[in-house]
């Protein structure tokens, strides 16, 4: 499992590499564009294009594509591009193929989290969730990491993966356990449960945008360390890098991200574990084209995913969550199996 | 280990069960069983399907399935406001949810048990403890299962006397609205989403029964079923006169069914012609949907009060 991280394919030339974003920028942009022209109603592009350009707040049609569909977009942007980079980083610095947000249990922490609050302790403030997000999977991720280093051994990839899964596990158990003691309120959780891009506050954007662009920076500031220490911590200390400074700001990066999508648009999974895989395929181990090629990749991902999700069976939704699982699980095998060849 | 103690000690007490006079009925599962021809000590395990139907059919159950509130008290969904009865004010046995505690149906010493598909308590183990009825409420339709009951229990004639009380407020409402030429609908604003039915409980029979006309888009949604839909389509289940509820056990009022469409569709209201023209009634859910003929009075007389004898507007084809 070491192996497969430490040595992927090497990185592609600069040249390849550059070609790629205009021509994922151009797919990223035909998605949102795709995403706001389709739904449940039929529109015609003319009056998509006048809602964009000349809005009239008492034209239906319009308030489908202002209020509907585009805030609906730009989060799935955010949040496709948020997980895939967590993704990238965990597994850059874990280096774990199978590390992402979901299997180490960042995801389950910070939802876990939220639905005490929100369910027991009658939270109800747009402003604190993504606080109580990031608290959760902040603990979700040292519980996972002392666990890991704990058992004989330490922190190996293979223990970090098994502790992730049984927090995760656990985390689901105790949901489901205050699930029991009040039904009731569980109700308006339950399909946000399931990772759902449906009727998302677009405010929660507002309180979580400024924390996920720094995130995002940061995890694009610290990309080219994360290639060095994806070789050994024994090489990147010997070329000099500060492997436990690093690794504190790439945790406190992957926490962010992780819980502003979380508290954006639920659990969401498989895509932090299989956009990095299908990124490095193309552009090879650096983390300097990873993260910027997972963060495009991912938002264009979960855009294609909702868009199915939306026009699968009209005038009904499909829980954007259940897409991303029924698409990522297949496509993750496939990876892994043309990885082993 | 404890189930199986349970299992032991019920079948201590299944036996005076057994010593009853019997006759074989058959079940929605198909499974033919042996009940008591006059069953005296009912647990029901669905607490809106099946024991708020009993209690109005004059049977008290010994023992019934509930909810619990978020401190932790059991209460019969629904029944306080639509027989007057709950837990803390009769004999009946709290259950607890899904599923009921076992060992609890157990101790309550019934000599029938009837249960729902939607109870996860499984039959093979409640079997150990009284006979077994399981009435699929779904697929029977909500009022249909007040005959199945009637006959289990030998009520039939308050049966008839409650279908006698409802035909004649179906009949008032015919003769003093003109049902036929005005549109209503029942929408609930969910998880983003928008749900409709085709018939939405008591509150969908009454407006059928009385002969209303219902949105294309509702119409093409299976009997017996409901849709979740996209916002987008909002207009397509538009009517004259819109309904829409709030849950009175948990606390809510009528401004939170506005807030929960509110946060499915932003100013929802102006694109609704029910809304715009002051047609969108609201009522608490326990009594909208809930299978209860008390519940069909108070909805009949509620549809009376707001659409007969008032000046409203049709909604522009």
């Amino acid at each position: 499992m070491n192996d497969i991280a430490a040595s992927p394919a090497p990185s592609a030339p600069p040249l390849r590499a550059w070609s790629g974003v205009p021509l994922l920028i151009a797919v990223l942009g035909a998605l949102f564009l795709l995403h706001i022209a389709v739904g449940a109603k039929s529109l015609p592009i003319g009056t998509v294009v006048d809602a964009l350009t000349a809005f009239d707040p008492a034209e239906f049609d319009h308030v489908i594509v202002m209020n509907l569909r585009l805030p609906r977009a730009v989060i799935a942007v955010v949040v496709g591009a948020c997980l895939s980079v967590a993704g990238a980083l965990m597994q850059g610095v874990t280096r774990n193929p199978l590390a992402d947000p979901g299997l180490l249990g960042l995801t389950a922490g910070a939802s876990f989290a939220v639905v005490m609050a929100t369910a027991l302790f009658g939270l109800t403030s747009m402003a604190l969730i993504p606080w109580i997000a990031a608290a959760g999977a902040l603990a979700a991720a040292l519980v996972v990491y002392f666990i890991a280093r704990w058992v004989p051994g330490g922190a190996t990839p293979l223990s970090l993966t098994l502790a992730g899964a049984a927090i995760s596990a656990f985390l689901a158990a105790c949901i489901s356990i205050a699930h029991l003691l009040s039904e009731d309120t569980f109700m308006n959780l339950r399909v946000w449960l399931t990772g759902s891009l449906a009727g998302r506050d677009i405010t929660v954007l507002v309180y979580t945008g400024p924390w996920l662009a720094i995130a995002m920076l940061l995890s694009l500031a610290l990309a080219r360390q994360v290639t060095v220490l994806a070789m050994g911590d024994e090489v990147a200390q010997g070329l000099g890098v500060r492997t436990t400074s690093l690794k504190l700001q790439i945790l406190v990066a992957v926490v962010v991200l992780t819980a502003g999508s979380v508290a954006l648009a639920g659990p969401l999974g498989f895509i932090g574990l299989v956009i990095p895989h299908v990124v490095r395929l193309y552009v090879g181990a650096d983390y300097r084209w990873i993260v910027p090629y997972s963060a495009l990749a991912g938002a264009a991902y979960l855009l294609a995913v909702d868009i199915v999700a939306r026009i699968a069976i009209p005038p009904q939704e499909i829980s954007t969550g259940i897409i991303t699982a029924m698409v990522g699980a297949p496509l993750f095998v496939h990876l892994v199996r043309r990885r082993s060849r | 280990m404890k189930t199986a103690y349970a299992l032991a000690i019920a079948a201590l007490f299944a036996l005076p069960a057994a010593a009853q006079e019997t006759r074989s009925f058959t079940d929605d599962l198909g499974r033919t069983v042996e009940i008591p021809l006059e069953a005296q000590r009912i647990a029901s395990l669905q607490d809106l399907a099946i024991t708020v139907p009993l209690i109005e059919l004059g049977v008290m159950p010994i023992a019934s399935h509930g909810r619990t509130t978020p401190e932790g008290e059991g209460f019969i969904r629904g029944s306080k406001v639509l027989t007057g009865v709950d837990f803390d004010n009769s004999d009946i046995e709290f259950l607890g949810n899904l599923p009921v505690d076992i060992e609890a149906v157990a101790a309550a010493e019934p000599d029938l048990i009837i249960t729902t598909p939607w109870q996860t308590a499984p039959v093979e183990q409640l079997e150990a403890i009284a006979p077994v009825i399981v009435l699929d409420d779904e697929a029977r339709g909500d009022f249909e299962i007040y005959d199945v009951l009637a006959e289990i229990t030998g009520t039939q004639d308050r049966l008839a006397v409650l279908k006698d009380r409802y035909a004649g407020q179906v009949e008032q409402i015919r003769r003093l609205i003109d049902t036929v030429d005005i549109s209503v609908n029942v929408i609930q604003g969910v998880d983003g989403q928008v749900l409709s039915w085709h018939t939405y409980g008591a509150l969908g029979k009454l407006l059928r029964d009385a002969g209303f006309t219902f949105p294309e888009r509702v119409e093409a949604i299976p009997e017996g079923q409901f849709e979740r839909m996209s916002p987008e389509t909002l207009p397509e289940l538009d009517a004259d006169f819109l309904f829409v509820t709030y849950r009175t056990d948990t606390g809510e009022t009528p401004a939170d069914a506005f807030a929960h469409l509110e946060a499915v569709m932003p100013n929802f209201c102006e694109f609704l012609f029910a809304c715009t023209s002051n047609q969108m009634i609201v009522m608490p859910r326990e009594e909208a949907s809930a299978s209860s003929y008390y519940g069909l009075g108070v909805l009949s007389y509620t549809v009376l009060s707001h659409i007969s004898g008032r000046q409203f507007e049709h909604k522009p084809e």
